[in-house]
């Protein structure tokens, strides 16, 4: 950590949905998303959420773009409560935090041209002199490698990696301090993937903008963050440089994420499903999947301590599993 | 335009699954255009081999031809022969004993696969009277071996539950069940783990693994990821553009990838062992693959983006030549028309 002041820190998120009732009505429970989430992200860096389906990742991301509201918790930008600005006084200052989906078809307009999707919020927020929209949109494009042809084409007319671009393009336009890609990359083929990643990377040294960039793909995370928070069913159960992560896992859970990843606990994953948020198991979320669960595990539920310099992990025996030997083959059976 | 992939019988000892120069042409704007080109494989009994394609080769289009479910207007040529059996020559009904008992198919997305308002034992049930008559108490001990061999972890309950209530997970396991039920010879499984998590994925693509040694069942693992084939197929091939251009044992394409394109996708995948360094960028491949209306009939199809392309990738193509245990479609290890001056 540094001692400068943070672009964002979040702190004690919670978001709890109401879970769908059954066919027949019964009481409805609340799906808890988020269980108490903090982070935080420095201007020009890059925060990676990573977790499976139904960690809350998701839901953290869009707390942060203003597009969902928590039940509790903080979030500042620049050390002002960006959580306390609504209206109109909302409306000027989100350009500040912009989202990048990972499926385009919901965030483009497909009855506008590519030049329209960009221009669009350059209008909106004044940026641009009208006379000047044209060639500023122009440069835009060009920013992000798509020829000035590509202006004048709509959505349908181009591939999946010139869409994403232009969907990176679109977000760029309002100079935002902090991007939240969502899965960015995850629908494009892995060549195309790459390609996106970088012009990211690019984006992020020309532009100083920070990312907090959320993805189910641990493998991707390494290569482009900084720092990692890695979510298990609504919490941060492990947090540090993402090098020293994806090298040395402290929670168990990471360690399975590296070796699905292939990466040196070797190939095989321990089984199971993620545990349903609607029903969670009781102690540690994980201990039902995990394989150097104790009876501890199974009653008191850890917190997110700190375990050595720059990281921290919620886990009684940080470490042991991926310390494990014969880990892989020792535990691959299935939970429902 | 290329020489056909003739393959030699003899590589395969008991082929189960033998493609002869299969074209699938699929209908465009500027006439009809080949998803699958001239393409040549065999597979033997319990083998499996991966099939990898980026978005457009023809790896899908590949996979429907091989059970008779092109789509309207697409024109097949080739060879298709299974267990002796000439698919193409096929009628509708004749299909239905090949579909299930002899070739079973896994989709990406189990949801889809599965009718949301029948239970995970209608499913069943289904599959098991398709093929064979049985009273009620044999479907039901039929269905729950088949739910025991995908693993399931709990199948007897299983069976009165609607799709909706499983995770992905499950629901890709009741999926095998149902395709395993009639005990086929061959498993074509299209992206069936691209809907998963990866702690999920990694353990369908076990239980492949393990009902391949088990049952000797044949699987064709088709994916768009490169890490996935080279450590689930006994033998990889790699798709691009609807040709063939490159095929290995898996242990040789995980060493010396040959092919410009097979080399590059293994470059711009992630891996975790490299951490970035700062300014550190994914190697890549330039541009996009090409369009199916837009595809050249002349040269190499990877020329355009291909960093070692020399005079003669853009006049012919290369044949898909054998090279140290494996067999790649590219000048750089062929011998190119006319010689021309290797880079």
């Amino acid at each position: 950590m540094t001692g400068r002041r943070p672009l964002l820190l979040a702190a004690g998120l919670v978001k709890r949905y109401a879970a769908p009732r059954g066919l027949f009505g019964g009481a409805s429970r609340p799906l808890a998303a988020l269980r108490g989430v903090g982070f935080r992200i420095d201007g020009g860096e890059t925060l990676a959420l990573v977790g499976e389906s139904g960690s809350g990742k998701t839901t953290a991301g869009r707390i942060v773009a203003r597009l969902v509201e928590p039940d509790a918790g903080s979030v500042s930008l620049d050390g002002e409560d960006w959580l306390a600005l609504h209206g109109g006084a909302l409306r000027r200052r989100r350009r500040e935090v912009q989202v990048v989906f990972q499926d385009t078809s919901g965030s483009l307009n497909p009855r506008l041209t590519a030049g329209e999707q960009v221009a669009e919020p350059l209008r909106i927020h004044r940026l641009v002199p009208r006379r000047a929209l044209a060639e500023e949109t122009r440069r835009r494009l060009a920013d992000v490698g798509l020829p000035p042809e590509t202006a004048a084409r709509f959505p349908s007319e181009l591939s999946g990696g010139q869409r994403q671009r232009v969907a990176i393009a679109r977000a760029l336009a309002p100079s935002p301090r902090l991007v939240v890609c969502d899965e960015a990359v995850s629908a494009l083929d892995v060549s195309i993937a790459a390609q996106i990643v970088n012009l990211l990377l690019d984006l992020q040294e020309r532009t100083g903008v920070s990312y907090l960039f959320i993805s189910h793909d641990l493998a991707v995370v390494a290569r482009v963050a900084r720092r990692v928070a890695v979510m298990y069913l609504g919490a941060i159960v492990e947090e540090g440089p993402a090098d020293a992560v994806v090298a040395r896992p402290l929670h168990p859970y990471t360690a399975a994420l590296v070796a699905a990843a292939g990466g040196r606990t070797g190939e095989r994953a321990p089984g199971g499903s993620p545990a349903s948020a609607l029903d969670p198991p009781s102690g540690c979320p994980y201990h039902p999947r995990c394989p150097v669960a104790r009876p501890r595990c199974r009653t008191d539920l850890p917190t997110l301590e700190t375990a050595e310099a720059g990281r921290s992990v919620a886990c009684f025996f940080p470490g042991e599993a991926n310390d494990m030997k014969g880990f892989s083959e020792t535990f691959h059976r299935p939970h429902a | 335009m290329g020489t056909p992939d003739r393959i030699a019988k003899a590589e395969i000892a008991e082929p189960l699954l033998e493609i002869e120069d299969l074209t699938v042409a699929l209908p465009t704007g500027s006439g009809p255009r080949a998803a699958v080109d001239r393409v040549s494989f065999a597979i033997g009994r319990g083998e499996g081999v991966a099939l990898v394609g980026e978005s457009g080769s023809g790896k899908t289009q590949l996979a429907r031809a091989l059970v008779g479910l092109s789509p309207d207007g697409a024109r097949l040529s080739g060879r298709v022969r299974f267990m002796g059996r000439d698919l193409r020559a096929l009628s509708d009904s004749s299909w239905g004993e090949v579909r299930g008992p002899g070739i079973a198919m896994v989709f990406q997305e189990p949801a889809a696969a599965l009718d949301p308002v029948r239970t995970i034992g209608e499913h069943l049930a289904e599959a098991i009277r398709l093929h064979r008559r049985a009273t009620a108490d044999e479907v039901r001990r039929a269905s729950v071996e088949a739910l025991a061999a995908a693993s399931f972890p709990d199948p007897g309950p299983a069976l009165d539950a609607y799709p909706h209530r499983l995770s992905g997970g499950l629901q890709q396991r009741a999926c095998l069940a149902i395709a395993l039920a009639p005990a086929p010879r061959l498993l074509l499984a299209d992206e069936p783990t691209a809907s998963l998590d990866a702690t999920v994925a990694l353990e369908i693509l076990t239980l492949l693994d393990r009902l391949r040694a088990e049952r000797g069942l044949a699987v064709l693992l088709i994916t768009h990821d490169l890490g996935i084939a080279a450590r689930h197929g006994d033998r990889v091939l790699v798709l691009y553009a609807g040709r063939i251009v490159e095929e290995a044992p898996r242990a040789v394409l995980f060493a010396s990838p040959k092919h410009p394109y097979t080399r590059g996708l293994f470059r711009s995948a992630p891996r975790l062992a490299a951490a970035r360094r700062p300014g550190e960028r994914f190697s890549v491949i330039p541009g996009a693959p090409p369009d199916l209306s837009a595809r050249g009939d002349r040269g190499c199809a990877f020329a355009p983006r291909c960093a070692d392309r020399f005079a003669p990738c853009v006049e012919s193509e290369p044949a898909l030549e054998r090279v140290n245990g494996g067999r790649v479609r590219c000048f750089l290890h062929s011998p190119a028309p006319g010689g021309g001056a290797r880079p």
